[in-house]
């Protein structure tokens, strides 16, 4: 009888069977996504569909990673890895550098430029973590110009990749949607198809100003690869000579120094300064002094960590023809400049000046372990 | 007044007046409301009809699909009041 | 909390667990004490106001009950509850407004008094405690429920925020019954959530992001083509919006054993207006019918019962449509809007006088989508003063007829209007907007897991705002 009237008082009141369609969703969840995610995978798919993003909100970065992605992926290894500003994705063309070392050391190094317009010292530290602890290369180039350190700088980028889940998840702050973006290509592709939902102009006007980039991440833009005389650009000047007038070493910026010179003992780490055209340390008249205090610094620094620091801009290295404006160098200039690099730092690891990890895989003996 | 001389007295009314048209074959179980023969500027014509013919005043919150859609459920209605 | 938020959901689930244990007189406890932490998550001061608003209506439908006929408190309570209306609708409009003005004529003072926040969901408790007061005046419902079950009513957290609108006449009988959630209940509840967060996330809030932001301010800087689409994806996004939202509480409600009235069928499939305002916003349109629209026109009609009378036709569907327009918002733009679909459905009306009536349905199915288009057209042109400034309705006006140089409408538009009409479609001509639940097993569970996929691929974060090139 009282069991009767709880019955009857009961609100939930289920009869099996029960929930069947979700459990079978849930199935088919399964194989849908394993089905999707092979799909997507596979060559067919690669070649009929535009790269895959993690939708950082950084042009360059979402066409830079897929294709990096796709050099080791062909190459089976990447093992420099050059990063940087757009000082660096205009001055470094990795196949003339390759070049370049495998003629002093008889090594071939498959090179990737990983430059990004406006990555501050903040940002490609974080970076170079990120892209060390992914991809272990050989080696590390971190260039930059004599005033990347200024406090000047906005710090955008460096919210572009801390925000990023995928960088996030990257730097060991685990969200599903960065865990996601770093295992599933399917979810990358979803992500690109997002990316141009929300914002359709985004990959678009890549094209519109008619910028490609090799399979090696040099930015091959039209402007840049067909020869570009140099030209003044009064705003850009009048920019860089407020930096110039009122410099100062940021604090974070020098967090960031410190930071990727910690990851030599991951990697090799040479750090260079790109050359700038000689009128901009003429901009002001502390520009000289200026260069020489900051390039002084980071050596010091350098040379505690046992890191080489390659000094460019005592050297009259690239024609004033090899400009394009004061701070970034034409096709000339990066051809001249990638070759200068190459042979440099393939003499210092012919010299011995600068040691690289073995190549993943390459039995070690003992004997090279010794010497 | 019985049930059926309601049911005819609506029918003329709303063949003549709301539907305009004498010879509409209109059932007792046709739904004009949610048949869109019926709207709510009709539908108050109706009320009003029914308040002056029959002499029993429907609610405004009455005048739904649930309980004037038909012929019938009008007549139900009329008739719940007539009780 | 959204209610679309994953702590909504968990807020919904712990209530609903302590809810099955308890017996049905605690349930209604639980559920009050559980709409009012929920309220008082958005604001304190939102619950003081729902309860002082739930003390006062309570005490004047028992007023008006005892003093039979209680005309003189029932026109108390529909003057008090109008005014407290007014009161915040004015001040969320107005002071603003007056503001902006006192300083725009150099004078500064300290605002901080000032600011008067319109309580979310009051707009919506309001007309239900009207309706509650005047039904009890009609001797329609007795005022003598259980105080609880009163404030519940006016409270019940899944319709508080933004409705359904219910009635004190169907929604108070279900609170002193035993309320039974079988395995039906539970698949059509669960259906009905899902489809509101397909609509919800997936579409509506994709569509809404795409709209430019330029189109609000400069609406001349769009070709006629492109302001028709985004005007269009406009509409699709808040139809989307706001049917989805009523579909999630349904069904979150249906959990509860309480089922809440349906908002939206298909509007987008109107033949005309009178049709378009028995499909959009239900609840509120046969609020406004069953309390501003039949009163007025019985009134006239019993005066004058010609059908030609002009009056009779004019007058109750514009003091219908600008009670709407003016409860939406007491801005110039919404007002307009009300006048608008008050004149649409006065001149529906006056063009099928004399004519025999031939039920929408009954007409060729050309003129059946000839209805259609003209129909949405002209409520996307009224909507456009409810979007826009007036100023700005005007110019995107006069765009639309001037700007028609050959640009074409961004293709996004309609990749995202199509899964809205996929969804619509299949709903319509199943004549059930939980048609889905009729079909197979595996179809249904196939169905589930795209939609699934696709709310949580679109529940991820968007994508930042891009990053503009610095120039170093």
């Amino acid at each position: 009888m009282k069991n009767r009237s709880t019955e009857k008082e009961r609100t939930l009141k289920i009869r099996r069977p029960f929930g069947q369609t979700i459990l079978l969703a849930a199935i088919l969840l399964i194989i849908l996504l394993v089905l999707v995610e092979t799909a997507a995978r596979t060559d067919f798919v690669r070649d009929a569909l535009p790269a895959p993003s993690i939708a950082s909100g950084h042009k360059r970065l979402d066409i830079k990673l897929p294709l990096l992605d796709d050099l080791v992926r062909e190459e089976g290894r990447i093992d420099c890895i050059f990063l940087g500003g757009s000082d660096v994705n205009a001055s470094i063309n990795p196949d003339v550098f390759s070049r370049a070392y495998e003629k002093k050391t008889g090594e071939k190094l498959i090179c990737f430029n990983f430059g990004l317009d406006g990555f501050i010292p903040p940002a490609a530290a974080v970076m170079a973590k990120i892209l060390v602890e992914k991809y272990h290369p050989r080696l590390l180039v971190w260039g930059f110009s004599p005033t990347s350190f200024s406090d000047e700088f906005k710090r955008t980028t460096k919210e572009i990749v801390s925000r990023n889940p995928w960088c996030r998840y990257r730097l060991g702050d685990f969200n599903l949607e960065g865990w996601l973006t770093d295992y599933s290509r399917a979810y990358r592709y979803f992500l690109r198809f997002r990316t141009w939902l929300e914002r359709p102009g985004y990959f678009e006007k890549l094209s519109i100003r008619g910028e490609k980039t090799s399979k090696y991440g040099y930015h091959t833009a039209e402007r840049v690869k067909t020869f570009t005389r140099f030209k003044r650009d009064e705003e850009q000047e009048s920019r860089y000579r407020n930096i110039l007038s009122d410099f100062n070493m940021d604090n974070q910026a020098l967090a960031a120094l410190e930071k990727t010179l910690r990851l030599h003992s991951q990697t090799g780490i040479v750090l260079v300064d790109i050359p700038v055209h000689p009128r901009y340390l003429t901009l002001h008249e502390r520009g000289a002094d200026v260069y020489r205090k900051s390039a002084s610094y980071i050596k010091k620094r350098a040379g505690q960590y046992g890191v080489l620091f390659i000094s460019t801009n005592r050297f009259d290295l690239i024609p004033r023809s090899g400009f394009r404006n004061i701070s970034h160098m034409n096709t000339r200039g990066a051809r001249i400049f990638s070759r200068w690099l190459g042979r440099q730092i393939g003499r210092a690891v012919s010299k011995g000046f600068l040691a690289l990890p073995p190549r993943p895989g390459t039995v070690v003996s003992l004997a090279g372990v010794l010497k | 007044m019985t049930e059926n001389e309601i049911k005819e007295k609506l029918k003329t009314y709303i063949c003549i007046e709301i539907i305009k048209n004498k010879d509409y074959p209109l059932t007792d179980d046709e739904t004009m409301m949610s048949g869109g023969l019926v709207d709510s500027f009709s539908l108050v014509h109706i009320a009003v009809f029914i308040e002056k013919e029959i002499g029993v005043k429907i609610p405004d919150t009455d005048l739904s699909v649930e309980k004037m859609d038909t012929i019938n459920l009008m007549t139900e209605r009329i008739m719940q009041e007539l009780k | 909390m959204n209610v679309q938020s994953l702590e909504f959901f968990g807020f919904a689930a712990v209530v609903l667990a302590l809810y099955y244990v308890l017996p049905m007189k605690k349930q209604n406890y639980l559920l009050l004490i559980a709409s009012y932490v929920f309220y008082i998550t958005l604001s304190y001061y939102f619950a003081i106001i729902l309860l002082l608003m739930t003390l006062g209506n309570y005490l004047l439908g028992r007023k008006i009950e005892k003093e039979k006929p209680g005309r003189k408190w029932l026109l108390v309570g529909i003057g008090f509850n109008l005014m407290v209306f007014c009161f915040f609708k004015s001040a969320h409009f107005f002071v603003p407004e007056i503001l902006s003005f006192i300083s725009r004529l150099g004078l500064h003072i300290q605002t901080g008094s000032l600011k008067i926040i319109l309580p979310i969901g009051l707009s919506f408790y309001i007309l239900q405690a009207l309706s509650y007061l005047i039904d009890v005046y009609r001797e329609q419902i007795p005022a003598g429920n259980e105080p609880a079950n009163f404030a519940l009513y006016l409270a019940y957290f899944p319709k508080l925020t933004a409705g359904p609108i219910e009635r004190a006449q169907t929604f108070l009988p279900k609170l002193s019954k035993q309320r039974v959630v079988d395995n039906k209940l539970l698949s059509r509840s669960f259906t009905l959530i899902i489809i509101g967060l397909v609509r919800k996330i997936v579409i509506a809030d994709t569509l809404m992001q795409a709209v430019p932001a330029g189109l609000f301010k400069n609406p001349s800087d769009f070709s006629t083509m492109e302001l028709v689409a985004w005007v269009t994806a406009l509409l699709v996004g808040i139809y989307n919006d706001f049917c989805g939202y009523t579909n999630i509480v349904r069904g979150i409600s249906g959990f509860f054993g309480i089922e809440l009235s349906r908002n939206f069928n298909h509007p987008l499939f109107s033949r005309n207006f009178t049709e378009f305002w028995n499909r959009w916003h239900i609840t509120l349109s046969l609020w406004l019918r069953d309390y501003v629209y039949f009163p007025i026109s019985r009134a006239l009609v019993r005066r004058n019962p010609s059908r030609n009378n002009p009056v009779n036709i004019a007058l109750p569907p514009i003091v219908t449509m600008l009670a709407s327009g003016i409860w939406h918002s007491f801005s110039p733009g919404f007002i307009t809007w009300g006048a608008l679909m008050g004149l649409f459905l006065v001149a529906e009306r006056s063009l099928s006088l004399g004519r025999p009536l031939v039920p929408p349905g009954k007409k060729p199915p050309l003129r059946q989508f000839l209805g259609i288009i003209v129909t949405v057209s002209l409520a996307i042109t009224a909507g456009i003063f409810a979007f826009f400034t007036i100023p700005n309705a005007l110019q995107f006006l006069k765009s639309l007829f001037s700007n028609t140089a050959w640009v074409l409408p961004d293709s996004r538009v309609f990749l995202m209007i199509i899964p809205s009409l996929v969804v619509d479609i299949i709903q319509y001509r199943g004549k059930n907007e939980l048609v889905f639940l009729t079909y197979p097993l595996f179809i249904r569970a196939l169905l589930l897991t795209v939609a699934l996929t696709a709310i949580f691929l679109f529940s991820q974060g968007g994508i930042p705002a891009p990053f503009v090139y610095q120039g170093f």
